[in-house]
């Protein structure tokens, strides 16, 4: 009798513990389906957002020199650092009678003034209106193999791009400047003297203003700009005393 | 009969069957050896005295039949019970699966309606992105256009203004270049007042200045 209570018993429980962990095992009921299958999706800056008229921001901070001296004509290249000022080099507005410079768009500015670095080929130069379109400067200098580009006017002609590595630091051997400058491989001429070198990021590191024409070209470096801006009492007003033919 | 049916209660009970089979299966023994009639009288003899041994199993035996079946009883009650549980864990478990089942079931058939309005959302898409993709590439195109007339333009502009900036400074080298022969023919009129080779030194001059200014000129209009 007791053994088969014992049996029933243990029945029992073998059958519970089945029970109990066939629940376990029993497949639950379907997840409620989420409100919507389509995730939330912000839209990708473009490559080309920054393009404005079917110019990139490095086109459209491209600024074109013409300098009228006593007796010759140049043109240069430069940009505008704000709505008042432009950077490009000494040689390009040194002893200018007149200094115009125009825009991507064509638009003209007369330059009221300017002043030269005693130490770098940098001249700053002040207009009356205001320029739309302003750079940045970099807060670092390039590192060797960063790919810079420079926009400018090559021999006065139409605005141009072009690209190319860092090579790295050099000695001036154009000019006299003390501080050493940056060497690019990338081909620039005359009328790109004053263009502005940019990084990937789109910020100014350097000022050109010399080239051998064909793939090596120089620039000021960041911090030489960067200090003949910091020490505008420094520079020398730029005059041009002409000789008259009477 | 009370012999035999003692066996169940008594094997459950314990080791007094032992006994018992012990003393029966003695007669066989005897039988096989030999004639011992005495003996045999005095161990039938004592079947009194057997009897009286035997009553007190019989007291067990008396009483054990009831449980047993009352055991039955239970034992039938507990496999019911037991069939019963498990009927019910099987109907209420087909019910649950069933239920489950059921909510796969419709939850599948949301899921296909969804997929196939997602589907159709895809494809008008696609559809629409590639069309804006061609408009894309077609303003892009024109837009490259617009942007190489823009810079031929400005480079125009800025080429006439150079060029328009030397021929107003060559104008006025011309100007001046006018004024200073008139100067000179003022010179020449008074004569009288300057020495001739101060006068021819002038004139040299001024000649210098102006042929330099032609030259300018002309080579604004050949460019």
């Amino acid at each position: 009798m007791t053994s088969r209570r014992i049996g029933a018993a243990t029945l029992a429980v073998l059958i519970g513990s089945t029970a109990l962990a066939g629940c376990s095992a029993l497949p639950q009921g379907p997840d409620p389906l989420p409100s919507t299958f389509i995730p939330r999706v912000s839209a990708s800056a473009s490559a080309d957002a920054g393009l404005v008229g079917g110019f990139a921001a490095l086109e459209r901070d491209a600024l074109r020199v013409r300098v009228r001296t006593c007796d010759a004509y140049a043109t240069g290249s430069a940009f505008a650092i704000d709505a008042t000022h432009a950077v490009t080099n000494a040689h390009v507005a040194e002893g200018a009678t007149d200094i115009t410079v125009t825009g991507y768009d064509g638009k003209s500015y007369r330059v009221t003034s300017s002043v030269l670095s005693r130490e770098a080929d940098l001249a700053l130069l002040t207009i009356k209106d205001e320029f739309p379109n302003l750079v940045t400067l970099a807060e670092y200098e390039p590192t060797v193999d960063d790919v810079l580009s420079i926009a400018g006017y090559p021999r006065g002609e139409a605005l141009k791009v072009t690209s190319g590595p860092y090579v790295g630091e050099t000695e001036d051997t154009v000019g006299e400047a003390d501080d050493p400058v940056y060497q690019i491989d990338a081909e620039t001429h005359p009328g790109n003297s004053g263009s502005a070198v940019v990084n990937d990021e789109g910020d100014v590191v350097g000022v050109v203003y010399a080239s051998d024409d064909v793939h090596a070209t120089f620039a000021v470096s960041l911090p030489t700009l960067k200090n003949f801006l910091d020490n505008l009492d420094d520079a020398k007003r730029n005059r041009a005393e002409c000789e008259s033919q009477g | 009969m009370t012999d035999e049916s003692q066996p169940d209660p008594v094997v459950a009970e314990g080791p007094k069957p032992d006994a018992v089979v012990a003393e029966e299966a003695q007669p066989d023994a005897m039988a096989a050896e030999g004639p011992k009639p005495d003996a045999v009288v005095a161990d039938e003899a004592q079947p009194d005295a057997m009897a009286a041994d035997e009553a007190q199993p019989e007291a067990v035996v008396a009483e054990e039949p009831k449980p047993a079946r009352a055991s039955g009883k239970k034992g039938l009650v507990v496999a019911l019970v037991l069939v019963s549980t498990l009927a019910l864990a099987l109907g209420a478990l087909s019910a649950y699966l069933w239920t489950v089942h059921s909510q796969y079931v419709a939850q599948n058939e949301a899921l296909r309606a969804e997929a196939g309005d997602l589907g159709a959302d895809v494809a008008e898409s696609r559809a629409k992105a590639e069309e804006l993709q061609t408009q894309v590439d077609e303003t892009l195109a024109q837009l490259d256009e617009a942007k190489e007339t823009i810079n031929g333009l400005a480079n125009s502009e800025a080429q006439a203004g150079d060029d328009r900036q030397a021929l107003i400074d060559v104008a006025d080298g011309l100007q001046e270049c006018a004024d200073l022969r008139q100067d000179m023919i003022d010179h020449l009129n008074e004569a009288y007042k300057w020495t001739a080779s101060s006068l021819r030194a002038r004139e040299a001059d001024i000649t210098t200045y102006c042929k330099k200014v032609t030259r300018a000129y002309k080579e604004i209009v050949d460019d």
